[in-house]
């Protein structure tokens, strides 16, 4: 009663978690483009691409797809042959258990007369099937705990799955070796298949003989070990009980278990200890059901259409429409195994920069909130765009990706989108300082002191290199050579300041005066004027150093981390007034 | 000397063509090279963070150091960029010895012991002019060249030691290897404005056309680059400002370095890649 309402409603909840889960494959937009394709024109391109590629030769290329990628999962092979092992155990002895055990049913009973789940080869594959899920599992577990950058990625949807799958199937495992020992089930069997035995004495050499080779346990009940006892019982045995009992230790993981359990078998039996194992085993499995929807194990749906999308796809490019669709696919496509991360260019930067979005797997995640149109904070957003800026679009994520998400088009639109939204880099949505809006005012500043406007050169010169601007003699030299400079009529008033004038302002400790100057952010670090310096002041590498104490001013608000990073960097490697100080040595 | 070939993350996507190009002409003249997995130069976030710069140039030259071999990349942002943290690192033992602190939880060290080169110093100076003219099928008649030499290769001279910053010529005399004529342009040495790209794209724009108007004037059939960013930067149409120019046709288009010496060894089109070229105003095999 109970297993058959809680299939039916975990069944009833996965398939319209399903549904829920796929409209916002049709409503999230990532992409400036996404903003011009309603939910409705979206749902028709994905039908009429699904049908075009059915009703054609494609098809060849979905099936192809289907089998490569999706069941043999090929790209993982290629890339990352351990994981590839270690997912495809869990994958195959999973969906075997499904359609052998699970299913036994529906399938196995259909496709193999006579089958029983007791006879062989069915005892023996339903233990090797379990195996390799928890062979598998457990070379997951390893895989996340052994690299200290991806333990620092594990979060709990990564845990929970594993262990559920765990539970799953240790569940099963012990359920077979508690019923092999049981002296109930073992009564329960008589007196279903063998009710000739009417009597304790006949039972008797059954009994012997399932003690002795079935390794069931009768508590409390002297059983006769005596060869010809046991003999008698093989003869009833072979009667009665061989066509549907393979030997148990072809169940090669459940048997040693039976062995270690044995001892125990009358508490067991007592507490009906297979009876709370049944349920485990089935609640257990029937949860995950229910959760596939809203836990990772969705991608059970998501990734095998965001394979087979990508090799139909090729390396075509899509239609606007259609990319804006794939990216929403693929936004769910991502089982967060930290593929990319573990080989993303940028990746060291985490360990000094501790902005989570550097990291691809991580930065993916983020996209979901802003894809699904949500209002984020201003904060979540800069945090967002940093990471944005900071991946250099190298495509080594989207090659490596064993789901087969385009992550380098969802960097490409989603970058532009946050640049759209004025993002330029972590600087642009700055407001002006304090001094800059009082200076546009008219206002009296405060150029000494410790406030916003003057910066003790002390400070200043932290950030900077050796030789430093003090050797300015303001004969513009570095002005004159600057290509930007040459590019306006007016370069004061446009740059706000040309070089020699920041490297004065500077002598005066006006930071916050030319960290707000766009000649700062114009400048694009060609060298002339440091090349050209009659004084060797290096001016583009002071460039560099101020744009860092830029960088500081804007993440000095505390900075996001996703909740369930660990062992991430400490927010003390933000201060980085030691590592430049050295410059100053 | 082997070398472990540094692409720089431009270059698979952005501009694959320089990558099957290089690889070509490098297999073609002999060069010993592999290809380990670096990671970026550090470029990106010289203006971020100076300790994430150091530490992922130091980690290339770990990687490159462990294998015994130098650096070969034919990227100017990324040569300038390691040639810099190396500086930087040289400068200063103690940021080195914190570096490598880091460097360790990967079992990485970086002694300070390997080279960074850049494809047109190891071409000139390891290969040589011989090596390369032995190699050559075809050479170019009637064509002109607007050598581009990036930026961050060849500024600050103290730092990246490519050339004379003033008056260097390794560009042209590789160029002139494959019978092409290299010719004067005012703006030779001056920036193609791709760093601003993103932060200013009018800026950066401006730049771009008044590169190529220059070489335009100079009358110019291609603009040549040894650099990914560069190459893309180059490698767009204009937006040439009213009266300054007679004809839009007549853009030098962007070439890449390996892709002129290539075609004149007689490399397979399809690894150099020319129909990738964005901007393809002339065809460069009427030259041969």
């Amino acid at each position: 009663m109970l297993f058959k309402w809680s299939f039916y409603i975990s069944v009833v909840i996965c398939i319209g978690g399903i549904l829920y889960r796929l409209w916002p494959w049709f409503a999230r937009r990532i992409g400036s483009d996404a903003e011009a394709f309603s939910s409705f024109r979206r749902v028709g391109d994905a039908v009429r691409a699904l049908f075009s590629t059915v009703f054609s030769l494609r098809i060849f290329k979905l099936v192809f797809s289907f089998l490569i990628d999706v069941v043999f999962q090929w790209r993982s092979l290629r890339k990352e042959p351990f994981r590839w092992v270690m997912h495809f155990s869990i994958f195959a002895g999973f969906i075997l258990l499904l359609l052998m055990h699970a299913l036994e049913n529906q399938v196995s009973r259909a496709v193999f007369s006579g089958y029983e789940p007791t006879i062989n080869p069915f005892r023996f594959l339903r233990n090797l099937f379990g195996f390799m899920v928890m062979a598998g599992v457990a070379m997951a577990a390893y895989r996340r705990f052994a690299d200290e950058r991806l333990r620092a990625l594990t979060n709990r949807a990564d845990i929970f799955a594993l262990a559920l799958v765990a539970v799953i199937i240790i569940s099963g495992f012990l359920l077979e070796a508690s019923k092999i020992i049981s002296p109930s089930v073992f009564d329960r069997m008589v007196s279903d298949y063998a009710f000739h035995l009417d009597d304790e004495e006949s039972v008797m050499p059954l009994k012997a003989y399932w003690a002795a080779e079935y390794n069931v346990a009768f508590p409390g009940e002297s059983i006769p070990g005596d060869a010809a006892m046991i003999a008698d019982g093989f003869e009833i045995h072979m009667d009665t009980c061989h066509y549907c009992h393979a030997k148990p230790a072809w169940a090669f993981v459940s048997y040693p278990v039976s062995k270690a359990i044995r001892p125990f078998a009358g508490i067991l039996d007592r507490i009906s200890f297979d009876l709370i194992l049944w349920y485990a085993h089935f609640l257990s499995c029937f949860i995950g059901l229910a959760l596939l929807p809203f836990t990772k194990f969705f991608h059970l749906v998501s990734t095998p259409v965001s394979l087979v999308v990508r090799g139909v796809a090729g390396k075509k490019e899509l239609s606007p429409i259609s990319a804006v669709n794939r990216r929403s696919v693929d936004l769910d496509g991502c089982t967060h195994c930290g593929a990319c991360s573990m080989h993303c260019s940028v990746a060291q930067v985490y360990t000094q920069i501790p902005n989570i979005n550097i990291l691809p797997s991580e930065r993916l995640q983020s996209l979901r909130g802003i894809a699904s149109g949500g209002v984020l904070p201003e904060e979540t957003l800069r945090h967002i765009a940093i990471g944005s800026h900071i991946c250099t679009k190298c495509n080594r994520c989207t090659d490596i990706c064993p789901s087969g998400i385009n992550l380098q088009d969802m960097w490409m639109a989603s970058h532009a989108q946050l640049v759209d939204m004025g993002f330029i880099g972590p600087w642009r949505s700055v407001p002006p300082t304090e001094f800059t809006r009082k200076a546009m005012a008219g206002l009296p500043l405060e150029v000494t002191g410790n406030g916003v406007a003057c910066i003790p050169c002390q400070r200043i010169r932290g950030y900077i290199p050796k030789q430093d601007f003090a050797a300015c003699m303001k004969c513009k030299t570095c002005t004159n050579a600057c290509p930007v400079v040459s590019c306006y009529d007016n370069p004061i008033e446009s740059l706000g300041m040309v070089p020699h004038q920041i490297m004065h302002a500077l002598n005066l400790g006006l930071v916050d005066m030319i960290l707000d100057t766009r000649m700062m952010w114009d400048c694009t670090t060609c060298y002339l004027c440091q090349e050209h310096c009659p004084q060797g002041v290096k001016i583009t590498d002071i460039f560099y150093g101020l744009k860092i104490m830029q960088y500081q001013r804007v993440v000095s608000e505390p900075v996001m981390l996703a909740p369930s990073g660990k062992n991430r960097p400490s927010a003390d490697n933000l201060n980085q007034d030691d590592a430049l100080n050295r410059l100053d040595n | 000397m082997k070398y472990a070939f540094f692409p720089g993350c431009k270059i698979s996507w952005f501009c694959p063509q320089y990558h099957t190009s290089t690889l070509a002409v490098l297999q073609r003249l002999g060069i010993d090279f592999v290809e380990p997995e670096f990671n970026c130069c550090g470029y990106p976030v010289r203006g971020f963070n100076h300790q994430a710069f150091l530490l992922q140039a130091a980690r290339n030259f770990a990687i490159a150091e462990s294998i015994n071999a130098d650096i070969l990349t034919p990227c100017q942002c990324c040569f300038g960029s390691l040639r810099h943290a190396q500086f930087f690192l040289a400068e200063d033992p103690k940021a080195t010895a914190e570096i490598n602190q880091l460097l360790a939880q990967e079992g990485l060290t970086y002694h300070g012991r390997l080279n960074i080169r850049h494809l047109l110093t190891v071409l000139t100076e390891d290969v040589g002019a011989d090596a390369i003219r032995s190699q050559i099928q075809k050479t170019y008649r009637g064509l002109k060249i607007a050598a581009h030499y990036g930026c961050h290769a060849l500024r600050p001279s103290p730092v990246v030691r490519f050339d004379n910053p003033f008056s260097p010529t390794i560009f042209e005399n590789l160029i002139e290897l494959t019978g092409a004529q290299s010719v004067p342009w005012s703006r030779r040495l001056e920036c193609c404005g791709q760093p601003v790209a993103e932060r200013n794209a009018g800026l950066s724009a401006r730049l771009r056309e008044l590169k190529i108007e220059s070489a335009m004037a100079a009358g110019a059939d291609f603009i040549c680059t040894a650099c990914t960013y560069c190459q893309m930067q180059l490698d767009a149409p204009c937006e040439f400002s009213a009266g300054s120019v007679d004809n839009r046709a007549d853009q030098p288009s962007a070439l890449l370095f390996p892709q002129l010496l290539g075609l004149s060894m007689g490399l397979d089109e399809a690894v150099l890649g020319l129909e990738k070229n964005r901007i393809r105003t002339k065809d460069l095999r009427h030259f041969l």
